[in-house]
């Protein structure tokens, strides 16, 4: 399981950080407010995991807008006219982009 | 299932909350039938119509969102499509969600199965202002598309005609769909197609450009069958291994990411054409009814209220009115059974005592099981189900459980009256199998509708001035208890298994229709039954043998069949040799008109009205008018008074008494030699550290074939005689254990049997749904050895300082909520930092 984390992680966390310092204003979906849009830049998880948000609809350049804020609790989020809740814990793999 | 060589097999596919199984029904009606798949736990439902004269079986694939071999669900479908060849696929695709539900499509289309759309929901579409072009759609995924309104049956028939088409067409060029995944992937496609198709098996098997991309994904499943049937197995596996890090080098993403994004791509761009937005996206009534049912306060208590209304409806209405109405026709049912039986002997107590009343114990619940089922379903297509694992997710978290635990304890029953059972078959839905476990392993501490009995009779008995509040402790103490359990489990030995993030889909609110939520309930309720007969049935035979064998030593035996006829000897001489009816009732006499007492004496409890007693009387007097006379307190139908047979009557009755007093202590005096009495007397060392005396350890033994025993063999144990209704058994109770009982006693014995392990039932229940009878085994000696020890340190704890019961409850109460908040928050703080690490 680890490992293939480690292969299916396409933005590495450390890289990650240093990309985001001179590029785009990513930040985890947990740190969007309510009622923001935002454009997936990555998503994280394991291999399954990736699978899984993608067949529901998330991917890569997906536009949401953030319902509800978790704490406590998931995260409410909307894309066409899909409503998702994902855990807080998934809310901060997820690295987002205003749009 | 395949009849004539005419009939075709069409699998019906679908993500969740596309109205699949609206479809489902309305192509088949009534003809449906459940089953599982073998060895797992998803269901499959196949369902049959007749269409232009041939027989057409749909099998209901699980929905699933897409076609990897990431879930149980989705390897089921796919085997499915790969291995049975049906000769068509339909895939129910939500209108108002088109983009999404290409995903699937594509998924489905690349499978080479010729393929249909059913465009559903056109009317929530409709409403959203959402026009669809099916003729360009039909045109852009290559397969035909019908536009149906599954919950009001529009568009069925085009269906079932497009099936029948393509199913007769074949792969001809109906599916033309092939979707391009640009200058990166399609080389590399290409290059494995090739590789592969040297492979006559698997090109004579298996669809190479799906096995190609399902490679390239590298799915697991796709590997295996690689290894399976191709003979040069190894140079294709490293060659894909070679061609995806080389895509991964060159293209700096993976070859499985670049494929989905290519779908989406593709979905988006078929959308664009084909879909037009004649109103703004615009926030819709769903998420104006979430914004008060999800809301951080008044979601929980909306929540609390839809509770209290489920309890309600079903402890109150089918509690307390429709099922003392259904026991009636159970217990009809029963005598008419009994009746069919052997008259006498072991057989007859086997089939009766062992197999029969253990089948009609859990029956009695069924009316309040359908009504729960009911307004479960109702919850469930409504889509608020969604909304409370939402609302529930963050607090059963901390506990390692999952916000989809929360049907599963509610059927268990949280409050009081549920039944393991269902709760633990209900765990099928969660994916995150680490809090599915836990939650199988909670369920059975909840209060089921077995256990509420004992509860109400000890708290009837010693705790009469406080019986709402005990009860209300008994709950809260349950929850808590399971909830410590549920996190210490999940730290401990559920710890290696596989958790998941929390995803769920929000499907919008539907009204349910009255239909389909029957249907589902009277699905559910029937395979509750089936389990529990069949389940039932095996068990039952074992725990008669233990509480029948080896039966009372010859001596005793002599000893009572001596009082019996010493009773019939008295009998015979208090009618006098002169009366005309000792002739009568001499040899088998006596025991026909034994059979015609107890007859008359149980109908004549049944008949209210005056009528309904003469017309009672009619018809024994029909039957023998001689005996009629005797029953009749020695009057005639006619009125005439005869007093010899009046003599009768007096004498019998005494009689009666003595032979049913003599067989309950026949029947109590098995039940203490019998192996379960001595494993009860052999456990009294132990288990009077917590007050159980050898009588009790008796009913809990045998409780553990089902609970409803409990109170049952309490009833035999203290000989509370033939009409053993609750408040005789009270009464007895009382009497019995006014010496050596104190509150503190029923209090451990309470909270050992909340705790107490699961019945036979649901642990071979726990049994099919974890797969595994090391889970089974842990799920039964567990909560004894923790039942003990509470017990234990309930008993000693109130008899050491001398307090009552309603302290110590308040006590252990204060105590339980202290170590529940404190796995809260040692279990939350770990929850976070999992989920931040990850």
């Amino acid at each position: 399981m680890k490992q293939s984390v480690a292969v299916y992680d396409l933005f590495d966390d450390k890289k990650d950080q240093e990309v985001d310092a001179v590029m785009t204003p990513a930040m985890p979906l947990a740190m969007a407010s309510a009622g923001e849009r935002v454009r997936i830049i990555s998503l994280a998880g394991g291999r399954g995991m990736h699978q899984r948000l993608a067949s529901m609809g998330l991917n890569v350049s997906s536009e949401i807008e953030v319902i509800k804020k978790g704490f406590p609790g998931p995260f409410l989020i909307a894309f066409h006219d899909t409503r998702l809740a994902i855990g807080a814990g998934m809310a901060h793999k997820i690295m987002v982009s205003p749009v | 299932m395949t009849g004539s060589p005419d009939d075709i097999i069409v699998a019906l596919a679908g993500q969740p909350n596309s109205g699949k199984s609206t479809i489902f029904n309305a192509l088949t009606g009534a003809r449906q039938h459940v089953a599982n798949y073998p060895g797992i736990t998803v269901e499959k439902k196949t369902g049959t119509y007749r269409f232009d004269g041939r027989k057409t079986v749909v099998v209901d694939l699980p929905g699933t969102y897409s076609l990897t071999s990431y879930t149980q669900e989705e390897r089921v479908s796919r085997d499915f499509l790969l291995h049975e060849k049906p000769a068509a696929v339909v895939d129910v695709v939500d209108a108002s969600n088109l983009e999404r539900n290409l995903y699937l499509v594509f998924q489905l289309a690349e499978m080479g199965i010729p393929m249909a759309l059913a465009l559903n929901m056109m009317d929530v579409a409709g409403q959203r202002g959402l026009r669809i072009d099916t003729e360009l759609l039909s045109q852009q995924v290559g397969m035909p598309v019908v536009p149906t309104i599954g919950n009001r049956g529009k568009g069925i028939d085009d269906l079932r005609e497009a099936i029948d088409r393509i199913s007769k067409d074949g792969c001809g060029p109906q599916t033309s769909l092939r979707l391009d995944y640009g200058t990166a992937v399609e080389p590399v496609l290409g290059r494995l197609e090739k590789r592969l198709s040297e492979n006559v098996i698997l090109a004579a098997r298996y669809p190479l450009r799906w096995l190609a991309l399902k490679l390239m994904e590298n799915d697991t499943e796709a590997q295996r069958l690689v290894r399976e049937h191709a003979e040069n197995k190894e140079n294709i596996l490293s060659s894909v291994a070679r061609e995806r890090e080389l895509f991964q080098s060159e293209q700096e993403q993976t070859a499985e990411q670049a494929i989905a994004i290519s779908r989406y791509q593709i979905a988006g761009e078929i959308v664009e054409r084909c879909v037009k937005r004649e109103k703004e996206e615009q926030r819709t009534l769903t998420d104006r009814i979430d914004e008060v049912v999800c809301n951080r306060v008044a979601g929980p208590i909306f929540l609390g209220g839809v509770l209290f209304l489920l309890y309600y409806l079903t402890m109150k209405i089918g509690g307390e009115h429709i099922a003392p109405w259904a026991w009636k026709y159970w217990a009809m049912l029963r005598d008419v059974i009994a009746s069919v039986l052997p008259a006498e002997g072991l057989i007859r107590s086997l089939l009766l005592s062992g197999i029969v009343d253990g089948v009609f114990a859990i029956m009695n619940y069924l009316p309040i099981f359908l009504i729960l089922f009911l307004l479960i379903a109702i919850l469930e297509d409504s889509g608020y189900m969604a909304r409370v694992a939402f609302i529930m997710d963050r607090a059963l978290r901390a506990f390692g459980l999952h916000g989809q635990s929360t049907l599963p304890m509610i059927l268990g029953g949280v409050v009081v009256g549920g039944c393991a059972i269902p709760g633990v078959m209900a765990t099928r839905a969660m994916k995150d199998q680490k809090a599915r476990m836990t939650t199988i392993m909670i369920v059975p501490l909840m209060n089921c509708m077995a256990k509420v009995p004992l509860y109400v009779l000890l708290v009837s008995i010693f705790f009469k001035e406080h019986q709402a509040i005990m009860l209300w402790f008994m709950s809260l103490i349950t929850l808590g208890v399971a909830l410590i359990v549920a996190n210490v489990l999940s730290l401990t030995v559920l710890k290696r298994q596989e958790s998941e993030p929390f995803i769920l889909e929000m499907p919008p609110y539907h009204l349910p229709t009255i239909t389909g939520v029957i249907r589902r309930a009277v699905e559910r309720t029937w395979l509750f039954v089936k389990k529990v007969i069949t389940i039932i049935v095996a068990v039952a035979i074992v725990v008669w043998v233990f509480i029948t064998f080896p039966g009372l030593s010859e001596e005793r035996n002599a000893y009572y069949d001596g009082e019996v006829n010493n009773a019939t000897e008295t009998f015979m001489k208090n009618i006098g040799e002169d009366n005309p009816y000792a002739k009568l009732l001499a040899g088998s006499g006596l025991k026909e008109f034994g059979g015609y007492w107890d007859d008359y004496k149980k109908q004549r409890m049944g008949a209210k009205s005056k009528d309904a007693k003469d017309a009672l009387k009619e018809k024994f007097s029909r039957e023998d008018l001689e005996f009629f006379k005797i029953v009749n307190k020695g009057k005639g139908l006619d009125g005439k008074k005869d007093k010899y047979a009046k003599k009768v009557y007096g004498a019998y009755k005494k009689l009666d008494k003595k032979l049913k007093r003599l067989d309950t202590a026949r029947r109590k005096e098995t039940v203490h030699v019998s192996f379960a009495g001595r494993f009860g007397r052999f456990l009294e060392p132990v288990s009077q550290w917590a007050g159980f005396d050898w009588k009790t350890n008796i009913a809990l033994a045998s409780s553990f074939a089902a609970k409803e025993n409990l109170v049952a063999t309490l009833g035999t144990i203290y000989s509370a005689g033939e009409e053993s209704s609750g408040t005789t058994l009270a009464t007895a109770m009382e009497e019995d254990t006014a010496e050596t009982w104190t509150p503190v006693h029923a209090l451990a014995l309470m909270l050992f049997v909340a705790l107490f392990p699961p019945c036979i039932a649901t642990l071979i229940m726990v049994r099919v749904e974890t797969g595994s009878t090391k889970w089974m085994l842990f799920a039964a000696t567990y909560p004894i050895i923790l039942g003990f020890i509470i017990a234990v340190i309930v008993f000693q704890g109130g008899q050491l300082l001398s307090l009552t019961a309603v302290q110590v409850m308040t006590f252990f109460s204060l105590f339980i909520f202290t170590i529940l908040a404190a796995t809260y928050f040692v279990g939350e703080r770990s929850a976070v930092k999992k989920q931040l690490s990850g």
